[in-house]
């Protein structure tokens, strides 16, 4: 008597759909009924697979049909030795078989699943990120209110704005839904959130270093890092569907976001051409000056150094239009 | 150029570079759109007849008699655009020599001035004819062009001695020819009113009107003879009108020629020279005038010494919503402006403060409500005209006596590219001593040596103290 084997019909993700044992040591594989096993893909032949052991007790797998069947390596065989660990592949479906001289891992130790609060949950750290964020926008929309309190100032920033951004989340738990079959809001909201708190913190750095140590460099390229930081928005909610192509999310995120900032620098130049120039510091409370002033030589020592700048460009060729005037002289 | 009341007192509240130079090109009479030839005038001989009893004739009949000794004398002046042959700009000029030579304003000219090789210039006399002008001499500052016509035999005008000598009795008939919007030669009838008072540069006052097209053309006394050259009137007010003193042509009839070969980096050149030169005199005449103190609360804010500025005010008190802060703003303004070319002024200063407190807001939102009112205003600067600003930003403090604050200023400057050596600056500094009162000031200059400015900036900073 022949030794029992199983074929299972895998997913896509390998995992067994159904197993069906071969009780007389073979089995016959296609979309026909007479098979042992009903294989139900539209690019199976009738008569597929036969599986089976030889006289001496070895199993092979047999192509029946004119199609060829292929190994996951991808060699086209006619008759092959059953190898455990490879899969076989025909036409859409994948099987893979298995004897009972097969090792199984050892069990998993049974685990009581934890009691998760919720604070560490999801949905309890996105409430809190979203209320941090909500109660973060209204004071600074109170520390720069400058006439007398109205209702109407501070319902965009915290109503309708976190509104939106939950829609935002919405939209990316109902493309998980559809791709994976679990939404996963709570994530979504979550990363928005953390995001958005990310970022208000870095705006109120930029502006306290431009205010109180002079270095306006960072809030003035504040923008460009905007778009980074809605390239790493986008990258975490992709990572939330596709865990296992994350860096293939990670890498058209960064090529997007690489454009934009690109676009928005070479804006920024051209702009920066015309536009007249204004206090680049968004003042502050007088106690966060932290700089020691500038003596008046010091001061008008750095405002000389501009002039050789402005000689040298403006011997240089505007960049839209022509010269000023005629250079034909 | 002399601008309307109502649009200074807005510009003098920031230093609008936009504001300004419309002002300006809104007040200078030349640039008239392209008009139909007028008519050929009839022909009547004028020489320089000695003064006759025409203030006992009546007005009409004195203007009549003016018109008809002036017309011979009298040009349209044209400005071309070399490739199309099509009238770029019109106003007029009138003949000082009978070998050809006339006067005009510098804007009439300008054009060809800044551009020889792309626009020409030709006239067209009260007949009809016409002819090729050729640039000799120009007086930026002073808004005069001196041309020569292609040809000889011209009657001419003289100069009034007493215009000269600045002895016109005020109150004096006056009357200005030219060709207002194209549409032919015309006189118009006003009164000497005297010199344009607290001005750093000289302008006669005309009381009567100046329409466009008459840039260039001479304003006559009641016996023919020049008073002034017609060069800009008010936008904003009626029969406010502004002559060049004659005296500034006849220096022009004496000054060298440009070379005969004109090409536009010569006359570039000669402009940036006259520009640079004026700007020098009228920096050291306001820095040996100095600064005269003006109480804001706890500061105090420099403020010119001359009476050459024309100041204005304004305040948010009214202001909706209400705000919690006050801001009451002065700003101060010269009102020298030199015309360059059609989008290049040069020649401005303008000082403002603007003085902040508050009682109902707290450090934060009082830094905000500052942040939001005090800034160096500008306009987009046209990159052919000029390079992109580069700015210097830091916390200055003059001196560590107690009696000058800190200050957080912004120095912003451009670089006119056709004109070497000229900037056009900007300066804002704002108190960082208080949490609840500041004074933001701003200072302005435009057409200036980068020296100059900086000079200038350094005293004005200086001068701004706070009352320990």
């Amino acid at each position: 008597m022949s030794e029992p084997f199983w074929v299972e019909v895998l997913d896509r993700h390998q995992n067994v759909v159904s197993r069906q044992r071969a009780h007389d040591g073979k089995m016959t594989i296609g979309r026909a009924y007479e098979n042992d096993l009903i294989v139900d893909d539209a690019f199976v032949a009738p008569l597929h697979l036969k599986i089976g052991y030889d006289e001496e007790g070895v199993l092979w797998i047999e192509d029946l049909a004119a199609h060829a069947a292929n190994t996951d390596e991808s060699e086209t065989v006619t008759r092959m030795l059953v190898n455990a660990e490879a899969g076989i592949r025909i036409g859409h479906t994948s099987l893979r078989v298995r004897t009972r001289a097969y090792a199984v891992p050892p069990a998993l130790a049974v685990v009581q699943p934890k009691k998760v609060r919720f604070i560490d949950s999801d949905e309890g750290r996105g409430f809190m990120f979203g209320a941090a964020f909500i109660a973060l926008s209204v004071l600074a929309t109170w520390l720069t209110q400058t006439t007398e309190f109205k209702l109407a100032n501070y319902l965009p920033i915290a109503v309708i704005f976190p509104l939106a951004m939950v829609a935002w989340a919405g939209v990316w738990a109902l493309v998980t839904r559809i791709i994976t079959s679990q939404a996963q809001f709570a994530r979504h909201v979550l990363i928005v959130f953390v995001v958005l708190v990310a970022f208000y913190f870095i705006d109120v750095a930029t502006d306290l270093m431009a205010y109180s140590i002079v270095w306006p460099a960072p809030q003035r390229w504040l923008p460009m890092a905007s778009w980074a930081v809605l390239g790493a928005l986008i990258y975490a909610h992709l990572a939330v569907i596709t865990p296992r192509h994350r860096r293939l999310a990670g890498a058209l995120v960064a090529i997007v976001t690489v454009v934009a900032i690109g676009a928005h620098i070479s804006l920024r130049l051209e702009s920066d051409r015309t536009q007249p120039q204004r206090i680049s510091a968004q003042l502050m409370p007088t106690f966060l000056l932290v700089k020691a002033p500038s003596t008046p030589d010091a001061f008008f020592k750095d405002v000389d150094a501009l002039r050789p700048r402005l000689e040298e460009a403006s011997k240089k060729e505007p960049v839209s239009g022509g010269s000023g005037f005629d250079d034909y002289d | 150029m002399y601008n309307s009341p109502t649009l200074i007192s807005r510009m003098f509240m920031y230093a609008d570079f936009r504001a300004l130079c419309l002002l300006a090109g809104l007040a200078v009479l030349g640039h008239a759109s392209a008009q139909p030839p007028s008519p050929p005038p009839p022909s009547r001989n004028a020489i320089a007849a000695p003064p006759s009893s025409v203030s006992d004739a009546p007005i009409s009949a004195t203007a009549e008699a003016i018109y008809g000794d002036a017309k011979p004398r009298l040009l349209q002046i044209r400005t071309l655009l070399n490739a199309a042959s099509q009238k770029s700009s019109t106003g007029s000029g009138f003949l000082v020599s009978e070998d050809g030579l006339a006067i005009t304003n510098y804007h009439v000219v300008s054009q060809h001035a800044m551009e020889p090789q792309t626009y020409r210039m030709e006239y067209v006399s009260a007949d009809g004819s016409r002819g090729k002008l050729k640039l000799l001499a120009f007086d930026v500052v002073n808004d005069v062009a001196l041309v020569q016509l292609d040809k000889g035999g011209w009657s001419h005008f003289e100069f009034d001695p007493r215009a000269l000598a600045g002895k016109l009795p005020r109150g004096e008939k006056l009357f200005s020819l030219g060709n207002p919007l194209d549409i032919g030669f015309a006189v118009m009838e006003g009164n000497y009113s005297g010199l344009v008072e607290r001005s750093y540069g000289e302008r006669i006052h005309l009381s009567g009107p100046l329409n466009p097209g008459m840039s260039g053309g001479p304003t006559l006394d009641g016996s023919s003879r020049v008073a002034g050259v017609n060069v800009a009137k008010s936008t904003s007010a009626e029969q406010v009108s502004f002559l060049v003193p004659a005296k500034y042509a006849v220096a022009l009839l004496k000054r060298p020629r440009l070379p005969e070969a004109l090409t536009g980096k010569i006359t570039r050149a000669e402009i940036t020279r006259q520009v640079t030169e004026w700007q020098n005199a009228l920096f050291a005449a306001l820095e040996s005038k100095g600064f005269k103190p003006t109480a804001n609360g706890p500061y105090i804010v420099p403020e010119s010494a001359t009476d050459w500025f024309t100041c204005g005010a304004r305040t948010n008190a009214d202001a909706k919503p209400k705000p919690l802060a006050r801001a009451d703003s002065a700003g101060c303004s010269m009102q020298n402006w030199l015309f360059l070319a059609g989008d290049l002024f040069a020649g401005n200063v303008s000082l403002s403060r603007t003085h902040f407190r508050t009682e109902d807001l707290n450090s934060f939102q009082f830094a905000k409500f500052i942040s939001q009112n005090a800034h160096v205003r500008g306009d987009e600067v046209n990159p052919r005209r000029f390079t992109a600003p580069a700015c210097h930003e830091d916390v200055f403090q003059a001196d560590s006596d107690g009696k000058h604050p800190k200050l957080r200023v912004m120095w912003c400057a451009t670089a006119y590219r056709d004109l070497d050596g000229l900037y056009n600056t900007t300066l804002l500094a704002i108190t960082q001593d208080r949490s609840d009162e500041a004074v933001a000031v701003t200072m302005a200059l435009s057409g200036v040596t980068y020296a100059n400015a900086m000079r200038f900036a350094k005293r004005f900073l200086a001068e701004l103290q706070v009352n320990p």
